[in-house]
Protein backbone atom coordinates (compact mmCIF):
# COMPACT_ATOMS: atom_id res chain seq x y z
CA UNK A 1 0.00 0.00 0.00
CA UNK A 2 1.42 3.50 -1.08
CA UNK A 3 0.92 6.73 1.34
CA UNK A 4 1.73 10.39 0.49
CA UNK A 5 2.37 13.08 3.26
CA UNK A 6 1.35 16.24 2.91
CA UNK A 7 4.99 16.70 1.76
CA UNK A 8 4.37 14.57 -0.92
CA UNK A 9 6.76 12.18 0.68
CA UNK A 10 5.87 8.62 -0.66
CA UNK A 11 5.91 5.72 1.61
CA UNK A 12 5.29 1.95 0.65
CA UNK A 13 4.00 -0.17 3.58
CA UNK A 14 2.22 -3.70 4.07
CA UNK A 15 -1.35 -4.20 3.96
CA UNK A 16 -1.07 -5.52 7.49
CA UNK A 17 0.83 -2.14 8.80
CA UNK A 18 -1.80 -0.04 7.01
CA UNK A 19 -4.85 -1.79 8.80
CA UNK A 20 -4.04 -0.79 12.33
CA UNK A 21 -5.24 2.59 10.89
CA UNK A 22 -9.13 1.79 10.52
CA UNK A 23 -9.53 4.41 8.33
CA UNK A 24 -7.30 3.25 5.77
CA UNK A 25 -8.61 -0.19 6.59
CA UNK A 26 -12.18 1.14 5.86
CA UNK A 27 -10.51 2.49 2.57
CA UNK A 28 -8.75 -0.37 1.72
CA UNK A 29 -12.12 -2.44 2.07
CA UNK A 30 -14.28 0.08 0.00
CA UNK A 31 -11.48 0.53 -3.14
CA UNK A 32 -9.44 -2.69 -2.72
CA UNK A 33 -6.04 -2.11 -3.31
CA UNK A 34 -4.42 -0.57 -6.23
CA UNK A 35 -1.15 1.30 -7.22
CA UNK A 36 -2.40 4.74 -6.81
CA UNK A 37 -1.16 6.33 -3.29
CA UNK A 38 -3.33 7.05 -1.15
CA UNK A 39 -3.00 10.67 -0.25
CA UNK A 40 -3.02 11.93 3.57
CA UNK A 41 -2.80 15.80 3.35
CA UNK A 42 -3.26 15.69 7.13
CA UNK A 43 -0.06 14.31 8.18
CA UNK A 44 3.17 15.59 7.56
CA UNK A 45 6.16 13.20 6.33
CA UNK A 46 8.61 12.74 10.00
CA UNK A 47 5.32 12.03 11.88
CA UNK A 48 3.66 9.41 9.10
CA UNK A 49 6.94 7.83 10.09
CA UNK A 50 6.74 7.72 13.32
CA UNK A 51 3.05 6.29 12.72
CA UNK A 52 4.17 3.74 10.85
CA UNK A 53 6.79 2.67 13.24
CA UNK A 54 4.63 2.06 15.73
CA UNK A 55 2.07 0.42 13.09
CA UNK A 56 5.29 -1.92 12.37
CA UNK A 57 5.60 -2.34 15.97
CA UNK A 58 2.11 -3.51 16.92
CA UNK A 59 1.28 -5.44 14.09
CA UNK A 60 0.48 -8.67 15.66
CA UNK A 61 -1.84 -6.96 18.26
CA UNK A 62 -4.95 -8.53 18.65
CA UNK A 63 -7.59 -5.93 17.90
CA UNK A 64 -8.83 -4.06 20.98
CA UNK A 65 -12.63 -3.73 20.89
CA UNK A 66 -13.91 -0.01 21.92
CA UNK A 67 -15.43 -1.43 24.79
CA UNK A 68 -12.94 -2.89 26.95
CA UNK A 69 -9.58 -0.56 26.33
CA UNK A 70 -11.41 1.94 29.05
CA UNK A 71 -10.30 -0.14 31.94
CA UNK A 72 -6.81 0.22 31.68
CA UNK A 73 -4.79 2.20 33.68
CA UNK A 74 -2.46 5.13 32.76
CA UNK A 75 0.23 3.28 33.71
CA UNK A 76 0.37 0.45 32.12
CA UNK A 77 2.58 1.59 29.07
CA UNK A 78 5.78 -1.15 28.10
CA UNK A 79 9.24 0.05 27.79
CA UNK A 80 8.99 0.60 23.42
CA UNK A 81 5.65 2.56 23.80
CA UNK A 82 7.55 4.34 26.41
CA UNK A 83 10.39 4.95 24.39
CA UNK A 84 8.54 6.03 21.32
CA UNK A 85 7.07 8.60 23.25
CA UNK A 86 10.11 9.93 24.17
CA UNK A 87 9.38 13.03 21.56
CA UNK A 88 9.27 16.65 21.66
CA UNK A 89 6.00 17.60 22.80
CA UNK A 90 5.07 19.24 19.28
CA UNK A 91 5.79 15.48 17.67
CA UNK A 92 3.52 13.91 20.70
CA UNK A 93 0.71 16.56 19.84
CA UNK A 94 1.03 15.92 16.11
CA UNK A 95 1.40 12.12 16.98
CA UNK A 96 -1.97 12.19 18.59
CA UNK A 97 -4.06 14.61 16.13
CA UNK A 98 -2.82 12.28 13.04
CA UNK A 99 -3.50 9.38 15.28
CA UNK A 100 -7.05 10.77 15.86
CA UNK A 101 -7.26 11.71 12.09
CA UNK A 102 -6.30 7.89 11.16
CA UNK A 103 -8.41 6.02 13.70
CA UNK A 104 -5.77 3.94 15.56
CA UNK A 105 -7.12 3.87 18.40
CA UNK A 106 -4.46 2.22 20.83
CA UNK A 107 -1.79 4.63 19.40
CA UNK A 108 -4.51 7.50 20.33
CA UNK A 109 -4.44 6.06 23.70
CA UNK A 110 -0.86 5.46 24.50
CA UNK A 111 -0.10 9.80 23.05
CA UNK A 112 -2.84 10.56 25.41
CA UNK A 113 -1.80 8.70 28.27
CA UNK A 114 1.47 10.17 27.75
CA UNK A 115 0.21 13.49 27.77
CA UNK A 116 -2.02 12.54 31.05
CA UNK A 117 0.91 11.58 33.17
CA UNK A 118 2.99 14.58 32.52
CA UNK A 119 -0.02 16.64 34.17
CA UNK A 120 -0.92 14.07 36.45
CA UNK A 121 0.26 14.98 40.54
CA UNK A 122 1.75 18.83 39.32
CA UNK A 123 0.21 21.98 40.12
CA UNK A 124 -0.80 24.98 37.94
CA UNK A 125 2.65 26.35 37.92
CA UNK A 126 4.52 23.22 37.24
CA UNK A 127 1.85 22.40 33.98
CA UNK A 128 2.52 26.03 32.81
CA UNK A 129 6.08 25.36 33.09
CA UNK A 130 6.25 21.58 31.16
CA UNK A 131 4.14 22.64 28.47
CA UNK A 132 5.29 26.02 27.91
CA UNK A 133 1.67 28.02 28.54
CA UNK A 134 1.88 31.38 28.95
CA UNK A 135 -0.12 32.63 32.13
CA UNK A 136 -2.45 34.89 30.77
CA UNK A 137 -4.57 35.51 34.12
CA UNK A 138 -4.87 38.95 35.57
CA UNK A 139 -2.86 39.08 39.52
CA UNK A 140 -6.46 39.14 40.44
CA UNK A 141 -8.04 36.62 38.72
CA UNK A 142 -5.00 34.22 39.47
CA UNK A 143 -5.34 34.96 43.04
CA UNK A 144 -9.02 34.07 42.88
CA UNK A 145 -7.92 30.50 41.01
CA UNK A 146 -5.36 30.25 43.69
CA UNK A 147 -7.89 31.09 46.70
CA UNK A 148 -10.17 27.88 44.82
CA UNK A 149 -7.70 25.46 44.50
CA UNK A 150 -6.59 26.13 48.10
CA UNK A 151 -9.08 23.63 49.10
CA UNK A 152 -7.64 20.92 46.64
CA UNK A 153 -4.29 21.83 47.22
CA UNK A 154 -3.06 19.16 50.50
CA UNK A 155 -4.05 16.52 48.58
CA UNK B 1 -13.11 60.11 9.82
CA UNK B 2 -12.25 63.46 8.80
CA UNK B 3 -13.15 62.48 5.31
CA UNK B 4 -16.91 61.28 6.16
CA UNK B 5 -16.99 64.93 8.29
CA UNK B 6 -16.79 66.79 4.63
CA UNK B 7 -19.51 64.34 3.26
CA UNK B 8 -21.31 65.18 5.32
CA UNK B 9 -21.62 69.03 5.40
CA UNK B 10 -22.29 68.80 1.82
CA UNK B 11 -25.08 66.59 2.43
CA UNK B 12 -26.68 68.67 4.53
CA UNK B 13 -26.27 71.34 1.75
CA UNK B 14 -28.61 68.82 -0.56
CA UNK B 15 -32.48 68.60 -0.87
CA UNK B 16 -33.49 66.21 1.65
CA UNK B 17 -35.35 63.45 -0.24
CA UNK B 18 -31.32 63.18 -2.10
CA UNK B 19 -30.01 62.72 1.14
CA UNK B 20 -30.56 59.29 2.19
CA UNK B 21 -28.86 57.70 -1.14
CA UNK B 22 -26.07 60.02 -0.90
CA UNK B 23 -25.30 59.06 2.34
CA UNK B 24 -25.50 55.08 1.04
CA UNK B 25 -23.59 56.35 -1.44
CA UNK B 26 -20.53 57.21 0.86
CA UNK B 27 -20.60 55.02 2.98
CA UNK B 28 -17.53 53.03 3.52
CA UNK B 29 -17.49 49.88 1.93
CA UNK B 30 -18.00 46.29 4.75
CA UNK B 31 -15.08 44.56 2.63
CA UNK B 32 -12.36 45.59 5.33
CA UNK B 33 -9.63 45.77 2.79
CA UNK B 34 -11.86 48.31 0.79
CA UNK B 35 -12.64 50.44 3.83
CA UNK B 36 -11.48 53.94 2.28
CA UNK B 37 -13.70 53.06 -0.62
CA UNK B 38 -17.00 53.74 -0.75
CA UNK B 39 -20.02 53.40 -3.67
CA UNK B 40 -19.13 56.78 -4.66
CA UNK B 41 -15.10 56.23 -5.25
CA UNK B 42 -15.84 52.21 -6.38
CA UNK B 43 -19.06 51.82 -7.87
CA UNK B 44 -18.21 48.05 -9.04
CA UNK B 45 -18.24 46.95 -5.54
CA UNK B 46 -22.12 47.17 -5.91
CA UNK B 47 -21.44 43.64 -8.61
CA UNK B 48 -19.09 42.01 -5.71
CA UNK B 49 -22.02 39.27 -5.18
CA UNK B 50 -20.94 38.47 -9.04
CA UNK B 51 -17.82 37.95 -8.54
CA UNK B 52 -16.48 34.43 -7.43
CA UNK B 53 -15.72 34.25 -3.72
CA UNK B 54 -11.99 33.24 -3.43
CA UNK B 55 -11.98 29.40 -1.98
CA UNK B 56 -10.04 29.54 1.21
CA UNK B 57 -7.42 27.03 1.47
CA UNK B 58 -8.69 24.04 4.01
CA UNK B 59 -7.22 24.96 7.05
CA UNK B 60 -6.94 21.53 8.66
CA UNK B 61 -7.07 21.39 12.80
CA UNK B 62 -3.57 22.55 14.48
CA UNK B 63 -2.56 21.25 17.94
CA UNK B 64 1.23 22.37 18.04
CA UNK B 65 0.99 23.86 21.42
CA UNK B 66 -1.10 22.97 24.79
CA UNK B 67 -2.17 26.11 23.99
CA UNK B 68 -4.47 25.60 21.23
CA UNK B 69 -5.89 22.20 22.17
CA UNK B 70 -9.72 21.57 21.31
CA UNK B 71 -12.06 19.97 23.03
CA UNK B 72 -11.90 16.58 21.84
CA UNK B 73 -8.53 15.96 22.50
CA UNK B 74 -8.69 17.14 26.10
CA UNK B 75 -11.81 15.01 26.84
CA UNK B 76 -9.17 12.15 25.83
CA UNK B 77 -6.34 12.97 27.73
CA UNK B 78 -8.24 13.94 30.77
CA UNK B 79 -9.95 10.67 30.15
CA UNK B 80 -6.95 9.64 32.35
CA UNK B 81 -6.89 12.13 35.19
CA UNK B 82 -8.02 12.37 38.60
CA UNK B 83 -10.48 14.81 39.21
CA UNK B 84 -8.17 16.77 40.90
CA UNK B 85 -6.10 16.64 38.21
CA UNK B 86 -8.48 18.18 36.13
CA UNK B 87 -9.22 20.75 38.72
CA UNK B 88 -5.33 22.09 38.53
CA UNK B 89 -5.61 22.12 34.79
CA UNK B 90 -8.16 24.51 34.67
CA UNK B 91 -6.44 26.77 36.83
CA UNK B 92 -3.32 27.06 34.21
CA UNK B 93 -4.85 29.46 31.80
CA UNK B 94 -7.60 31.30 30.66
CA UNK B 95 -8.74 28.63 27.36
CA UNK B 96 -8.51 25.64 30.05
CA UNK B 97 -10.53 27.12 32.36
CA UNK B 98 -13.02 28.37 30.20
CA UNK B 99 -12.52 24.58 28.16
CA UNK B 100 -13.23 22.76 31.71
CA UNK B 101 -15.32 25.01 33.98
CA UNK B 102 -18.35 25.46 31.18
CA UNK B 103 -21.25 24.16 33.52
CA UNK B 104 -23.12 24.24 30.21
CA UNK B 105 -21.52 21.93 27.93
CA UNK B 106 -22.26 18.83 27.41
CA UNK B 107 -18.36 17.87 26.43
CA UNK B 108 -16.80 19.18 29.66
CA UNK B 109 -19.86 17.31 31.68
CA UNK B 110 -18.57 14.46 29.85
CA UNK B 111 -15.15 15.13 30.89
CA UNK B 112 -15.92 15.32 34.32
CA UNK B 113 -18.71 12.74 34.80
CA UNK B 114 -15.79 9.72 32.81
CA UNK B 115 -12.92 10.98 35.67
CA UNK B 116 -15.78 10.79 38.50
CA UNK B 117 -16.71 7.07 37.73
CA UNK B 118 -13.49 5.65 37.07
CA UNK B 119 -11.15 7.60 39.75
CA UNK B 120 -14.35 8.17 42.79
CA UNK B 121 -15.47 4.91 43.44
CA UNK B 122 -17.71 6.40 45.84
CA UNK B 123 -19.36 8.91 43.66
CA UNK B 124 -21.13 6.87 41.31
CA UNK B 125 -24.72 8.40 41.87
CA UNK B 126 -25.71 11.24 38.91
CA UNK B 127 -24.94 14.60 39.85
CA UNK B 128 -28.12 15.93 42.05
CA UNK B 129 -30.52 17.72 40.10
CA UNK B 130 -29.31 21.23 38.98
CA UNK B 131 -25.84 21.04 40.21
CA UNK B 132 -22.98 20.73 37.48
CA UNK B 133 -20.28 17.95 37.67
CA UNK B 134 -17.95 19.98 38.73
CA UNK B 135 -19.84 21.33 41.41
CA UNK B 136 -20.91 18.02 42.74
CA UNK B 137 -17.12 16.71 42.61
CA UNK B 138 -15.62 19.77 44.46
CA UNK B 139 -18.59 19.18 47.23
CA UNK B 140 -18.05 15.69 47.94
CA UNK B 141 -14.39 14.73 46.77
CA UNK B 142 -11.70 17.02 45.64
CA UNK B 143 -12.01 19.69 48.63
CA UNK B 144 -12.52 18.94 52.40
CA UNK B 145 -13.32 21.39 55.05
CA UNK B 146 -16.19 23.08 56.51
CA UNK B 147 -17.78 25.06 54.19
CA UNK B 148 -18.62 27.70 56.78
CA UNK B 149 -15.52 27.79 59.32
CA UNK B 150 -12.91 26.61 56.76
CA UNK B 151 -11.58 24.41 59.17
CA UNK B 152 -10.75 21.14 58.08
CA UNK B 153 -11.81 19.55 61.23
CA UNK B 154 -13.02 16.26 62.12
CA UNK B 155 -16.35 14.89 61.05
CA UNK B 156 -17.05 17.28 58.36
CA UNK B 157 -20.28 15.52 56.40
CA UNK B 158 -21.52 16.94 53.42
CA UNK B 159 -25.59 17.38 54.11
CA UNK B 160 -27.34 16.40 51.33
CA UNK B 161 -30.61 18.14 51.66
CA UNK B 162 -28.69 21.35 51.69
CA UNK B 163 -26.11 20.83 50.07
CA UNK B 164 -23.49 21.43 51.63
CA UNK B 165 -19.97 20.41 53.59
CA UNK B 166 -20.26 21.31 56.89
CA UNK B 167 -18.62 20.25 60.44
CA UNK B 168 -21.27 19.55 63.57
CA UNK B 169 -20.51 22.83 65.58
CA UNK B 170 -21.28 25.21 62.15
CA UNK B 171 -24.86 22.90 60.86
CA UNK B 172 -26.97 22.89 63.84
CA UNK B 173 -27.21 26.93 63.97
CA UNK B 174 -27.89 27.21 60.91
CA UNK B 175 -29.88 24.99 59.56
CA UNK B 176 -33.77 24.33 61.17
CA UNK B 177 -34.16 20.43 61.71
CA UNK B 178 -36.44 18.33 59.10
CA UNK B 179 -38.51 17.28 61.76
CA UNK B 180 -38.96 20.19 63.01
CA UNK B 181 -40.29 21.56 58.90
CA UNK B 182 -42.14 19.04 58.51
CA UNK B 183 -44.19 19.73 61.74
CA UNK B 184 -44.22 22.93 61.01
CA UNK B 185 -44.34 23.57 57.40
CA UNK B 186 -46.52 21.50 54.97
CA UNK B 187 -45.15 22.72 51.58
CA UNK B 188 -41.28 23.11 51.97
CA UNK B 189 -39.40 21.04 50.04
CA UNK B 190 -35.52 20.28 50.05
CA UNK B 191 -33.80 19.28 47.39
CA UNK B 192 -33.80 15.73 47.16
CA UNK B 193 -36.15 13.15 48.16
CA UNK B 194 -35.28 11.16 50.44
CA UNK B 195 -34.83 7.62 49.36
CA UNK B 196 -31.77 9.99 47.61
CA UNK B 197 -30.58 11.39 50.34
CA UNK B 198 -30.28 8.11 51.75
CA UNK B 199 -28.65 6.49 49.14
CA UNK B 200 -26.40 9.46 48.99
CA UNK B 201 -25.08 8.89 52.98
CA UNK B 202 -24.94 5.29 52.69
CA UNK B 203 -22.27 6.16 50.34
CA UNK B 204 -20.69 8.72 52.30
CA UNK B 205 -20.10 5.83 54.96
CA UNK B 206 -18.90 3.44 53.03
CA UNK B 207 -16.00 5.75 51.76
CA UNK B 208 -15.76 7.07 55.49
CA UNK B 209 -15.56 3.60 56.64
CA UNK B 210 -12.91 3.07 53.47
CA UNK B 211 -10.39 6.35 54.25
CA UNK B 212 -10.83 5.55 57.93
CA UNK B 213 -9.27 1.62 57.38
CA UNK B 214 -6.80 3.09 54.60
CA UNK B 215 -5.26 5.29 57.16
CA UNK B 216 -4.86 3.10 59.69
CA UNK B 217 -3.23 0.30 57.08
CA UNK B 218 -1.09 2.92 55.64
CA UNK B 219 0.41 3.91 58.73
CA UNK B 220 1.00 0.44 60.00
CA UNK B 221 2.57 -0.36 57.22
CA UNK B 222 4.85 2.80 57.00
CA UNK B 223 5.75 1.59 60.57
CA UNK B 224 6.33 -1.89 60.14
CA UNK B 225 8.42 -0.85 56.82
CA UNK B 226 10.88 1.55 58.89
CA UNK B 227 11.54 -1.63 61.67
CA UNK B 228 12.32 -3.78 59.16
CA UNK B 229 14.63 -1.16 57.69
CA UNK B 230 18.20 -2.45 57.58
CA UNK B 231 21.45 0.03 58.57
CA UNK B 232 23.05 1.67 54.99
CA UNK B 233 26.57 1.17 56.15
CA UNK B 234 28.37 0.99 59.64
CA UNK B 235 30.23 3.96 59.15
CA UNK B 236 27.28 5.82 58.73
CA UNK B 237 27.30 9.06 61.10
CA UNK B 238 24.11 8.15 62.85
CA UNK B 239 23.29 8.37 67.00
CA UNK B 240 21.43 5.27 67.33
CA UNK B 241 24.62 3.17 66.38
CA UNK B 242 25.59 3.13 70.43
CA UNK B 243 22.23 2.92 71.49
CA UNK B 244 21.56 -0.47 69.91
CA UNK B 245 23.39 -3.11 68.71
CA UNK B 246 21.26 -4.42 65.99
CA UNK B 247 21.46 -3.69 62.14
CA UNK B 248 18.05 -2.14 62.00
CA UNK B 249 18.08 1.34 61.05
CA UNK B 250 15.25 1.92 63.71
CA UNK B 251 15.19 1.39 66.99
CA UNK B 252 11.07 -0.36 67.32
CA UNK B 253 10.49 0.69 71.01
CA UNK B 254 11.98 4.39 69.85
CA UNK B 255 9.80 4.70 66.66
CA UNK B 256 6.99 3.82 68.50
CA UNK B 257 6.91 6.77 70.88
CA UNK B 258 7.30 9.13 68.46
CA UNK B 259 4.30 11.88 68.88
CA UNK B 260 3.40 12.25 64.95
CA UNK B 261 1.99 8.61 65.04
CA UNK B 262 -0.94 9.15 67.45
CA UNK B 263 -1.23 12.82 65.89
CA UNK B 264 -1.82 11.10 62.76
CA UNK B 265 -3.70 7.97 64.09
CA UNK B 266 -6.50 10.71 65.92
CA UNK B 267 -7.16 12.29 62.51
CA UNK B 268 -9.27 8.98 61.84
CA UNK B 269 -11.45 10.66 59.02
CA UNK B 270 -9.06 12.50 57.18
CA UNK B 271 -7.98 10.96 54.02
CA UNK B 272 -4.47 9.67 54.10
CA UNK B 273 -2.81 11.17 50.51
CA UNK B 274 0.96 10.16 49.24
CA UNK B 275 1.08 13.74 49.88
CA UNK B 276 0.64 13.32 53.74
CA UNK B 277 2.42 10.36 53.18
CA UNK B 278 5.94 11.78 52.57
CA UNK B 279 4.72 14.32 54.97
CA UNK B 280 4.55 11.73 58.22
CA UNK B 281 7.67 10.14 57.13
CA UNK B 282 9.73 13.46 57.33
CA UNK B 283 7.99 13.97 60.78
CA UNK B 284 8.83 10.79 61.99
CA UNK B 285 12.22 10.57 60.74
CA UNK B 286 12.46 13.81 62.51
CA UNK B 287 11.58 13.20 65.89
CA UNK B 288 13.03 9.89 65.61
CA UNK B 289 16.16 11.73 65.62
CA UNK B 290 15.28 13.92 68.31
CA UNK B 291 13.89 10.64 70.21
CA UNK B 292 16.81 8.76 70.28
CA UNK B 293 19.47 11.05 71.23
CA UNK B 294 17.41 11.76 74.30
CA UNK B 295 17.35 8.26 75.40
CA UNK B 296 21.12 7.95 74.73
CA UNK B 297 21.95 10.95 76.71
Amino acid sequence: VKLTSSEGTEFIIDRKVAEKSVLLKNMLEDVGESDMAIPLPNVTGPILNKVIDYCTHHRDDPFVSQEDDSKKVSDDIDDWDAEFCKVDQGTLFELILSANYLDIKPLLDLTCKTVANMIKGKTPDEIRKTFNITNDFTPEEEEHVRKENEWCEER
Amino acid sequence: MASNNIYEENIARLPKALQPFVQFMVTPLVDPRKQKESLLTNPFALFTFLTKKKVQPKVFMSFKNFDDISIEFLSMICKHLEPNDIFVLSGVCKNLRTLLLDSESPATQEIWKKSRLEYCPFLQLPAPKGMSEQEYITLCSTERGCQFCGQRKQWVKVYWQYRVRACYECYLPRFVRNSYLSKHSKNFQTYENKEEIKMREHYDRRRLEHTISFRKERIQEIIEELEAERKESSDDESILSSSSNSSHKYDAQTLRKCPIISAEWKKFDQPFTSRDETKFRKKLDYEYQILAKHYVS
